[in-house]
């Protein structure tokens, strides 16, 4: 894993490119193998980060504020 | 109503006048309040102040003093006649000695003014290009950081915003702020103001209030609650009210939600349908991965037949030309042998025309002498030599007994 902090946005729309790949791209097994591990792996980080189910709350302190 | 401190704050000191009026006026400048009045006929408007009276039904007669700048947030131009609410202090002006109210906001009072309050302004944004479509900015498809700006006192949207989020780890920064009356536009802009300073930064800014009377929502249809949105760096969804409530900030937000309950579905949304669809894209592409190599391996299948059919066709093809140029160069070496052969008879035969035998036996004959050279010419014989005449089958040996150097 990359030091990146992880971004479900990024991982969700790199799978769906992934599926376009294999839809519309030539045959290439060595890339569609990497393609293949790439979008598992995401697919692994993605599932775990929708299990995080407990929404945060907190209230923006005022102290700061100017005029 | 509290009363000035019994104490005179200028014991037995003298002042000049303008010492007395500055003093009186720091003195003044707390006593901030809220009066409702009609204003009056005498309406002064400069470019960038206004004078007006603020009169009400005993007659009693307040002076006001406003900066351009408070009198923008109303909207609409002041008009005489009008109910308004002011919200300020009252000072002495110096140069004459008359009391006047500084007037820090204004509000209008009355639904018919406030609608069309709503139109003029509507029109003047619309106009300055508040409201294009252009100017919106997307919201992220994924937030995970959401600004909510509402009210805890009045928490019925908080909590049905709240509700609604789907549990997928949002977080949530609230800031509390009124959402009707006087301050509210004033909180509102501040928080727009406050979360676009937070770190990280929000993926979206979220304002709501629940539903109310019409005027109640008149906070969100001012200029500068407008402004405030327009400047935004951070996208903003509005959810004011109901379906049915429209205000100008639901015009310039980048989303506008019919209602908190909505407002947290939108955001949600993306994500269910993520969670819904994550296993159809695991699946999807673990098919489409075994499609391709089957697709390969078809393709291979085809290319090797294909290839061995192009060798085959290739090979028979060469056996062809070679068994054809093997004819051929068959036929080449007997019509050579045969050429060969017919010269070798003709040489045969040329070479037996000028045999001496067969000279011999057409009657030819042949001398020589006795050391049985051939002999070409008489001159050079003698007289009584021995000479020997050979024909076809038979010789001759004779002795010479003339000789003729000519015939």
């Amino acid at each position: 894993m990359n030091k990146e902090p992880f971004s479900f946005a990024k991982a969700y729309e790199e799978i769906e490119r992934i599926n376009e790949w294999f839809q519309k791209a030539d045959i290439d097994l060595d890339q569609a193998l990497e393609k293949y591990k790439r979008g598992m792996e995401l697919v692994r980080l993605c599932a775990s980060r929708l299990k995080e189910a407990e929404n945060k709350f907190e209230e923006v302190k005022k102290e700061y504020e100017t005029i | 109503m509290e009363t000035m401190p019994m104490k005179s704050p200028f014991d037995d000191t003298t002042l000049t006048v303008s010492e007395f009026l500055d003093v009186l006026n720091i003195i003044l400048k707390p006593c901030v309040c809220s009066i409702q009045g009609e204003i009056g006929e005498d309406l002064k408007r400069y470019p960038n102040y206004s004078f007006f009276k603020l009169l009400d039904k005993q007659g009693s007669v307040l002076s006001c003093f406003a900066w351009k700048a408070s009198l923008d947030q109303l909207g609409v131009p002041l008009q005489p006649g009008v109910e308004v609410r002011v919200k300020g202090y009252p000072s002495v002006y110096k140069k004459n000695g008359s009391l006047s109210f500084q007037v820090e906001r204004v509000e209008l009072v009355g639904a018919g003014d406030l609608k069309k309050q709503f139109q003029e302004l509507f029109k003047e944004l619309e106009k300055a290009g508040y409201f294009l479509k252009e100017r919106k900015r997307p919201i992220p498809r994924f937030c995970q950081s959401i600004g909510l700006i509402t009210s805890k006192q009045a928490s019925g949207a908080l909590n049905d915003f709240l509700k609604h989020l789907a549990p997928f780890g949002f977080r949530v920064a609230l800031y509390d702020t009124r959402v009707e009356g006087a301050f509210a536009t004033e909180g509102i802009s501040r928080a727009i103001q406050r979360m676009n300073t937070l770190m990280p930064p929000l993926d979206v800014l979220v304002i709501t209030r629940g539903g109310g009377a019409w005027e109640t929502f008149q906070p969100f249809n001012t200029k500068e609650i407008v402004q405030a949105i327009a400047a935004s760096a951070i996208p903003i969804i509005t959810a004011i009210g109901h379906e049915k409530d429209e205000t100008l900030s639901d015009f310039v937000a980048d989303l506008r939600a019919s209602t908190p309950t909505d407002a947290a579905k939108l955001v949600s949304a993306p994500w269910e349908h993520a969670a819904r669809a994550l296993p159809e894209l695991k699946s999807g592409i673990g098919a489409l991965t075994n499609r391709m190599f089957l697709q390969a391996d078809a393709r291979l299948a085809f290319t090797r037949n294909t290839l061995a059919n192009a060798l085959k066709h290739t090979a028979e093809k060469e056996r062809q030309e070679l068994r054809s140029r093997g004819a051929l160069f068959a036929r080449g070496i007997f019509a050579w042998r045969e050429r060969v052969a017919y010269m070798l008879k003709s040489q045969q035969e040329k070479l037996s025309l000028g045999s001496p035998e067969l000279k011999l036996k057409q009657g030819y004959s042949m001398t020589l002498d006795e050391h049985g050279r051939v002999l070409k010419d008489a001159r050079g014989l003698a007289v009584d030599q021995i000479i020997q005449t050979r024909f076809y089958k038979s010789r001759a040996v004779s002795q010479i007994q003339t000789i003729h150097t000519e015939l």
